[in-house]
């Protein structure tokens, strides 16, 4: 049978030993631990990489249509 | 509830349901590591036969349409009694409001996973708590169809689950009924 009374107490003072840091560090292993159990189980690991291209612009390429409203015959070929 | 004495100890019975295998029987129950799990981390054992197999109905025969039933008997003598003893229920309703308060005052999320994760990792094995009796809610399927009651709302057949930390607590486990659907 366990005794309730000490326990009481036992429990305020192992809550009391966890300061934020220590908490923060049970969390990462907690997050570490269901990731590897998450693997176990079968789930995969999906890495995407996106590379960004620069795109030179051409200022040739590129028309200012508002000054352009005026003439109508601008874009005609 | 089932008890058997073996010298001068009392022993609960306990049943753990799990997926019938074609190749053998298992020789030790199965850890649950479920987001879910009731209670937390641990080996979850029912007292009643009767929910182990509706457990292996609901849950446990999903690849192979059939579950084994297991039988094993638990040294619940550190086991927080939360079903059936006033000052376990008080206690362990304490504890976790202690324990959501704990994790909220520090700013942190709280979830059924991390409270009992966290006190089955660093508070009950320190405090020499091997385990936790707890009845379960009164519905067993996910779609809630299974009510274990002829009058609901009145719940009045407790659905008692065991969690046993470590496997030194658990002896005698063997295979009670095989390809059960």
């Amino acid at each position: 049978m366990l005794d309730y009374s000490k326990l009481d107490k036992a429990f305020d003072n192992a809550l009391k030993r966890f300061s934020k840091d220590s908490l923060e560090g049970w969390l990462a292993f907690d997050r570490e631990r269901e990731l590897l159990e998450k693997l176990r189980n079968g789930e995969a690991v999906d890495l995407s990489h996106n590379t960004q291209v620069s795109k030179l612009l051409d200022k040739r390429e590129s028309y200012n249509l508002t000054l352009m409203e005026s003439n109508n015959y601008a874009l005609a070929a | 509830m089932e008890r058997i004495k073996k010298k001068d100890q009392t022993f609960l019975i306990g049943y753990h349901t799990q997926e019938w295998r074609a190749k053998g029987v298992l020789e030790a129950p199965i850890k649950c590591t479920s987001d879910n799990a009731w209670l937390g981390i641990g080996y979850y054992f029912w007292t009643d036969l009767r929910f182990a197999h509706f457990w292996g109905k609901d849950f446990k025969s999903k690849s192979t349409g059939a579950y084994d039933i297991y039988v094993a008997h638990l040294d619940i003598s550190h086991c927080i009694n939360a079903v059936f003893d006033e000052n376990g229920y008080f206690f362990f309703k304490e504890k976790i409001e202690q324990t959501i308060s704990f994790f909220k005052e520090r700013g942190i999320d709280i979830s059924l996973k991390k409270v009992h994760r966290f006190l089955a990792d660093e508070v009950w094995r320190e405090l020499g708590v091997t385990g936790i009796i707890y009845d379960d809610i009164p519905i067993n399927k996910r779609d809630n169809t299974r009510i274990h009651s002829e009058i609901p709302d009145l719940y009045y057949n407790k659905r008692i689950q065991v969690v046993i930390f470590d496997l030194e607590h658990i002896t005698d486990f063997s295979v009670l009924l095989e390809e059960q659907t």
